[in-house]
């Protein structure tokens, strides 16, 4: 398993990943969600310093993704988007070892550049789901979780970061806005060795 | 006494306030910062009232596209010291505007990454503390200016410090957040 910043020739490999789902964050695979999707990743592949995609190559096949973007404004990431092809949530470790350990690689790499908060949006349908799975997850168990907001169906948050987390196309169901922030104890050698 | 949220009106009061705080090293911005609060939303301040007239003040600014806020600085009036002139009053108003607003994180910094004098202080004046979590987001060494704008701005607008300073970040726990 390897794990490494996805470039341009990743593209079709990181589309056919996600054509792969029946549903992308909840809803049905439209040729406006693919398009959109599309435009992102192509943003993210080019750019690579404010925008990158972290993926996880398996076997000579790419198995999971983390979009991942940062604001240099404020000392924070946060995750557009995640893709495994492991549906399975039974193996108590989120949603399996590709996607842990492309978020385990992207978070270290923020923190260690101090970005040590992340925003992400859920689905509200899988609030619960994720109440279950982040304390034995080992990249999401290194973080206090909180929520944000909640933003209503059909309505598009009205704060600056939350926007950025929402994306740009409006959803049918409520979105859960939340903020993980690194542990305080796993922090102290970490600011010592800050650049 | 009252506590009240600085508005226009205050312009005279701040004025003899600001001629008659404690000489520190941003005295000298007190009063742009006070035109800041009047004519821009993003700056706030509360300010303890005797008499007609301050005793201290507590400035703040709202980051709006992350919804946090910034604790700028308190000033006291010269001859009072802030514990015992209602500071845990207006550190707690302070705190009940950004609940009431649902800003659920603020900044502010202490000198060294473990400050026992800013702990002991920080112990007396916030009451309902154990409602915050608090992390260190970054540690600065003497003169060093962060590369982030929010703990640039929390570092009042990048003032150089002779000594190592701690940005604080303190986040309001989830069962106390009343609606998000």
């Amino acid at each position: 398993m390897e794990i490494l910043v996805l470039d341009e020739s990743y593209e079709q490999e990181i589309l056919d990943l996600v054509k792969k789902k029946k549903k992308f964050s909840h809803q049905r695979l439209t040729d406006e969600v693919l398009t959109n999707l599309q435009l992102g990743i192509r943003k993210s592949l080019k750019n690579r310093l404010k925008n990158r995609i972290v993926g996880c190559i398996d076997d000579g096949r790419l198995t999971a993704v983390v979009s991942q973007s940062f604001d240099n404004n404020y000392p924070c990431w946060y995750m557009d988007y995640f893709v495994s092809d492991d549906n399975s949530l039974t193996f108590n470790n989120g949603h399996g070892d590709s996607i842990n350990a492309c978020l385990l690689y992207a978070m270290q790499d923020a923190e260690s550049r101090g970005f040590l908060d992340i925003y992400y949006s859920v689905p509200i349908q899988y609030l619960r789901t994720q109440q279950k799975t982040h304390p034995s997850s080992p990249a999401w168990s290194r973080y206090d979780i909180h929520i944000e907001r909640i933003i209503p169906p059909n309505k598009f948050p009205m704060i600056e970061i939350h926007k950025a987390v929402y994306g740009s196309i409006l959803k049918p169901h409520a979105v859960v806005i939340k903020r993980a922030t690194l542990r305080d104890d796993l922090r102290i050698s970490l600011l010592e060795n800050l650049k | 006494m009252i506590i009240k949220l600085l508005d226009e009106h205050d312009t005279v009061m701040i004025g003899d306030f600001i001629t008659n705080a404690k000489p520190t090293e941003q005295i000298l911005n007190a009063d742009k910062i006070f035109e800041k609060i009047i004519s821009n939303n993003n700056y706030g301040g509360f300010a303890v009232i005797e008499d007609g007239k301050i005793i201290n003040v507590l400035f703040f600014r709202i980051i709006r596209s992350i919804k946090a806020a910034v604790l700028d600085i308190i000033w006291i009036r010269d001859g009072y010291s802030f514990i015992d002139s209602y500071g845990p009053e207006i550190y707690d108003q302070f705190l009940e505007y950004l609940e009431t607003n649902q800003i659920w994180n603020y900044y502010t910094f202490s000198e060294k990454r473990n400050s026992e004098k800013f702990e002991k202080v920080f112990s007396r004046l916030v009451k309902n503390r154990k409602n915050y979590d608090c992390y260190i987001d970054e540690v600065l060494p003497p003169n060093y200016f962060s590369k982030h704008y929010l703990h640039f701005w929390t570092l009042m607008n990048g003032t150089l410090r002779p000594y190592q300073t701690a940005i604080r970040h303190y986040v309001l726990k989830q069962e106390y957040r009343q609606s998000v």
